[in-house]
């Protein structure tokens, strides 16, 4: 697993960590029941305070994709595909928002964002179908 | 899974006063929990190297108490000492001394020094044991220091400026030496410096001292998501509002300060913010902010 | 215990750059005794170099900050005082066999014209004299540091110079004088006791003056 963090993107890094660990989850990168680094040794490989890698792990643990051994260290969780999607749609629906504020900022229309949304969606479907 | 809930602090300064001629540290607090890394941050004589004599019993306290491993700092004197590992900014050995001679001078006062341990350490260092301290360059001498404070295993390491006069990669070398420490979470490391960008990346958490007192003692994330940096035109502000800045700069165009994000809802919504960094906030409590108490 | 006696090691380490200094004094000694044709010379250069070595200690340890050096280590303040006493006793000691040695041999080729026993009781009272000087330095080492002390502390110095340029018999009254005692006692031991007697008392006075001192 990889896990690349910038100072300078706008989310606070133990979110970037968070976001980076979901993804892997959910790809598959990271398997079920499989050891993630340690707190100690990830803040010490990322160059980052060991406080950030706990608050990472700590939500994750809450938000139910890892579990703490004690003793042992912390493990992913088995996939529940309900709890997945239903991340995800939270997710979706916050970006969707976000969306919807900034259009509302600079006086986008309801149906140039529609717009907008569809050619999006056709041009991925074009890459998809052109792989 | 909140690690620091219940772990023991490894270091623990308690209403700590000194009076030093016109200088003076005034209830000094902070604690920091086994297993982290605390920046001590501050400018010029702010009181950083008064707080560690005092740990150090170089400095007798006028009044509060230090704790180290939990115990008492004068009564369990040297069996605390046995175990920190101390680093200033300049080597306090003899300097006609080589680094074996060093070893021959402090290794009967700690019974876990290693000799071998000390060989590596001078080795992973490209320290020759033959040669003297005073013909070693300054980043040379930071690293011997290290060397030996690391080979009797302590579990608290000091360390007071260490970097000062250092370039950028002697000072990353020695990070990264701080990292590969608190890989043990029994640990901990107080780090003071003014130099803060070498916190930036390591430290876990900050203590910030001003004229003596304590501003903030906090971690390190906690500390910069409290202050922005705020900026505006000329007559944004209300006199009342412009009070709530600490370090207050107006100039032709227009204005900056640092806010408390508590006090972010009193201004005007069109003010600009940015988050801050560790030199923006000792800055601007250098520029004369009054401390809201 | 074991850390005053590290402390000890540690205080004549920091002597080493000196070394060869130490180590051509007994020769010169010898030079001196054989030119002056008087062995207690030899004796009395061997304590002296002694009481220097003393000094030097103190200004090595302003020199390279070693103050800092000894609240790194595991020891209580007064200890640092007590062992750093058991250094200049030991420095001490050691001058005192080499300057035994050296009358003791200077004596086998008959170079000197005094007897034995005046050279002997010249090295006793000179290591009570010494003991006694350094007794009155130290302390001033301890409280106010070796730059600032150096000159008080070198006073006592200065008034034997006076009473022996002032009455030029004097010493050799009382020299005169102690060569009368016949009890061996008092007359070898006595001083040795003394002298031991001056350094503890100037180690109490250090330890409470150096326990208190901002570092």
């Amino acid at each position: 697993m990889n896990i690349i963090i910038s100072n300078s993107a706008g989310a606070p890094i133990y979110e970037q960590i968070k976001e980076q660990i979901k993804n892997a989850i959910f790809s598959g990168e990271l398997t079920d029941g499989e050891l993630l680094p340690s707190i100690r040794k990830l803040a010490k490989d990322l160059q980052i305070s060991v406080i950030t890698t706990m608050r990472a792990y700590n939500d994750l643990e809450q938000e139910g994709f890892i579990v703490n051994v004690q003793g042992k260290g912390c493990y992913v969780q088995p996939k529940n595909p309900e709890l997945l999607r239903e991340q995800k749609l939270r997710d979706v629906e916050q970006h969707l928002l976000n969306a919807i504020s900034d259009s509302k900022l600079a006086k986008i229309s309801d149906k140039e964002l529609m717009d907008m949304l569809y050619l999006l969606l056709n041009e991925e479907d074009d890459i998809e179908e052109g792989e | 899974m909140n690690h620091t809930a219940n772990t023991p602090n490894i270091l623990e300064v308690n209403h700590l006063s000194k009076r030093l001629g016109t200088f003076a540290l005034d209830d000094v607090s902070f604690a920091l929990p086994q297993g982290f890394i605390m920046g001590f941050i501050g400018e010029n004589g702010a009181g950083k190297t008064t707080t560690i004599k005092l740990m150090l019993n170089m400095l007798a306290k006028d009044k509060g108490e230090i704790k180290i491993f939990g115990q008492e700092h004068l009564q369990y004197e040297r069996e605390i000492k046995e175990r920190i590992g101390v680093v200033m900014d300049s080597p306090y050995y003899v300097d006609a001394w080589t680094m074996l001679d060093i070893e021959h001078a402090v290794s009967s006062f700690y019974s876990k020094w290693d000799h071998s341990r000390y060989m590596n350490l001078l080795e992973h260092f490209s320290l020759e044991p033959k040669k003297q301290l005073k013909a070693l360059s300054r980043g040379m001498k930071m690293k011997l220091m290290v060397a030996v404070a690391l080979t009797h295993d302590p579990d608290l390491l000091i360390l007071d400026e260490p970097t000062s006069g250092l370039d950028a990669v002697a000072r990353n070398e020695l990070m990264e030496i701080l990292r590969i420490f608190m890989t043990d979470e029994r640990k901990g490391v107080l780090f003071s410096t003014h130099i803060t960008s070498d916190l930036e990346k390591v430290a876990d958490y900050i203590t910030l001292i001003h004229k003596g007192r304590i501003l903030e003692t906090q971690t390190k994330d906690e500390l910069l998501e409290k202050y922005l940096v705020v900026k505006g035109g000329l007559n944004l502000l209300t006199t009342e509002q412009r009070q709530m800045l600490i370090g207050y700069r107006e100039h032709s165009v227009g204005f900056d300060g640092l806010i408390d994000c508590a006090s972010l809802r009193h201004l005007p919504t069109s003010i600009v913010t940015e988050p801050s960094n560790f030199d923006e906030i000792m800055i601007r409590f250098n520029m004369g902010g009054e401390i809201d108490e | 215990m074991n850390s005053m006696f590290a402390f000890v090691i540690l205080d004549l380490l920091s002597l080493k750059q000196y070394r060869k200094v130490f180590f051509f004094m007994p020769l010169l000694a010898v030079l001196m005794s054989w030119y002056m044709k008087a062995d207690s010379i030899a004796a009395i250069l061997c304590l002296l170099c002694s009481m220097i070595a003393c000094t030097y200690l103190f200004s090595i340890q302003e020199k390279n900050l070693l103050d800092t050096l000894y609240c790194t280590l595991s020891l209580k303040r007064s200890n640092i005082v007590i062992a750093r006493y058991l250094s200049v006793f030991c420095i001490e000691m050691i001058a005192y066999i080499v300057g035994l040695l050296l009358i003791t041999i200077l004596h086998a080729f008959s170079i000197g014209i005094d007897s034995f026993r005046g050279d002997f009781i010249a090295l006793n009272v000179g290591l009570f004299a010494i003991s006694f000087f350094v007794s009155f330095q130290i302390p001033f080492f301890f409280r106010l540091g070796y730059q600032k002390a150096a000159l008080i502390a070198y006073i006592p110095f200065f008034l034997p110079m006076l009473l022996i340029s002032a009455t030029l018999t004097l010493p050799f009254d009382i020299f005169e004088f102690v060569r009368g005692i016949t009890n061996g006692f008092i007359l070898y031991g006595l001083p040795v006791i003394a002298g031991i007697g001056c350094l503890g008392l100037s180690c109490m006075i250090s330890c409470r003056l150096y326990r208190q001192k901002n570092l």
